[in-house]
């Protein structure tokens, strides 16, 4: 009759003797000789169904060989002194490591329950050691590339030009009052030569002015063909 | 006038984490043994404030004490990464029995502990003690204590039975 498989789970570096201690739970018995060796059978379908890594089976093994010795003593009570010692010697183990286990358990209930705090604990940006829990995090050309796309996006663009500053020239009456003056000296005055260094728009508004002066009949203008030379004369 | 013992409050204050006593000794020109008196009055200054000191067998750290602890965990968020049973195991081994060498933890569990040993090095809830000549031997840390809300490892539940038990000295004088 193939024995059922126990159901207790066995962590890969949970040992031989806590598969021990979960069976006897199991099956309700309290370790002790006697019962140790009815908890062979379980042991041993457990270690040959379940996948124990190969590093740790030795362990498993040594147990298993150990609890054929107890069982192997029930039937043949006459034993060599060396074996009686390692059943008596396996026996304490188990009890011993029983108790430390029982005390793991106490630790895990209290683990980070009430844990005491060190200087700055509540720190903003406090340094953290990276850990092996901290992985590299993913860098890929394409990521920069698409990052620094990202950042050249936010830059604004140049501010549009709304207007131009330019030198104010001179104005329709400044310009009248300079002609006037320089008819005052001399009856003729060629326009173009007064314009020589003048500015268009200054040309432009010179040129009203002496439409100004000849619409008040202080001058008369000549100009034998169109775009010719203009002449202004005194009257 | 200042003590050794108030000295000793403020570099425990300044630097904010676990100091050796090497280190200690050296920042104050201080014995060995004036060091441990000064620790002891230190200790019990701190018995009525929210303060506390954790000693294990290599350093001390000034952390809030274990009465306020209930209070301030409320404040706190835990740490999510739970130990696995395997892990509080060994740790519990080291914390009873340390210093404590890997193959006397592999005699105890029955099984290799060396990746266990490991992780919970990394984790820095042990560290580990080099020995010229020797086989390394493993220590809990100021973290642990802290961790499980304790300034001592003799506040651990049932440790003189544990720490001195009859049958684990012989078992590992045997080996």
């Amino acid at each position: 009759m193939r024995h059922q498989l126990p159901d207790v789970k066995i962590d890969q570096f949970e040992g031989p003797y806590d598969l021990l201690i979960e069976l006897a739970k199991q099956e309700k018995v309290k370790l002790s000789e006697v019962s140790l060796s009815s908890l062979t059978q379980s042991f041993i379908a457990y270690m040959e169904q379940a996948k124990i890594p190969a590093e740790i089976v030795a362990s498993f093994v040594i147990v298993a060989s150990t609890l054929l010795l107890i069982k192997a003593r029930q039937v043949l009570p006459k034993l060599t002194p060396e074996e009686d010692e390692e059943v008596n010697d396996f026996e304490e183990r188990i009890a011993l490591y029983q108790k430390y286990r029982d005390a793991a358990e106490v630790l895990g209930l209290q683990w980070n329950t009430r844990p005491l705090l060190s200087a700055h604990f509540f720190a903003e940006g406090e340094y953290n050691v990276p850990t092996q829990d901290a992985p590299m995090p993913i860098i890929s050309a394409t990521l920069l590339a698409d990052a620094m796309r990202a950042c050249i996006g936010k830059i604004p663009p140049p501010p549009q030009v709304r207007a131009h500053l330019t030198p104010r020239g001179r104005s329709l009456r400044e310009l009248l009052t300079l002609f006037q003056e320089r008819l005052s000296r001399t009856t003729t005055v060629v326009f173009q030569e007064t314009m020589r260094r003048a500015t268009p728009q200054e040309q432009a508004v010179s040129f009203l002015a002496v439409l100004e002066m000849a619409r008040n009949q202080e001058i008369t203008l000549e100009q034998q063909e169109a775009f010719g030379t203009l002449t202004l004369h005194k009257l | 006038m200042n003590t050794l013992a108030q000295q000793l409050q403020a570099l425990l204050f300044t630097a904010g984490e676990a100091v050796s006593y090497r280190d200690l000794c050296e920042l104050t020109h201080a014995s060995d043994e004036q060091l441990a008196a000064a620790i002891d009055e230190l200790r019990s200054s701190l018995s009525t404030t929210g303060l506390a000191l954790i000693t294990t067998a290599t350093h001390t750290q000034l952390v809030t004490s274990p009465d306020v602890a209930e209070f301030l965990a409320q404040f706190s968020t835990t740490d999510e990464n739970e130990l696995s049973k395997a892990a509080l195991e060994t740790l519990s081994l080291i914390a009873y029995r340390g210093p404590i060498t890997r193959i006397d933890i592999d005699v105890l569990r029955g099984v290799d502990s060396r990746r266990m040993v490991r992780q919970l090095l990394l984790r820095g809830l042990i560290r580990q003690l080099k020995i010229a000549g020797q086989a390394s031997q493993y220590e809990i840390t100021e973290e642990f204590l802290a961790h499980i809300g304790m300034t001592n490892k003799e506040e651990l539940p049932n440790f003189s039975e544990l720490s001195s038990h009859e049958g684990l000295t012989r078992l590992l004088d045997r080996t």
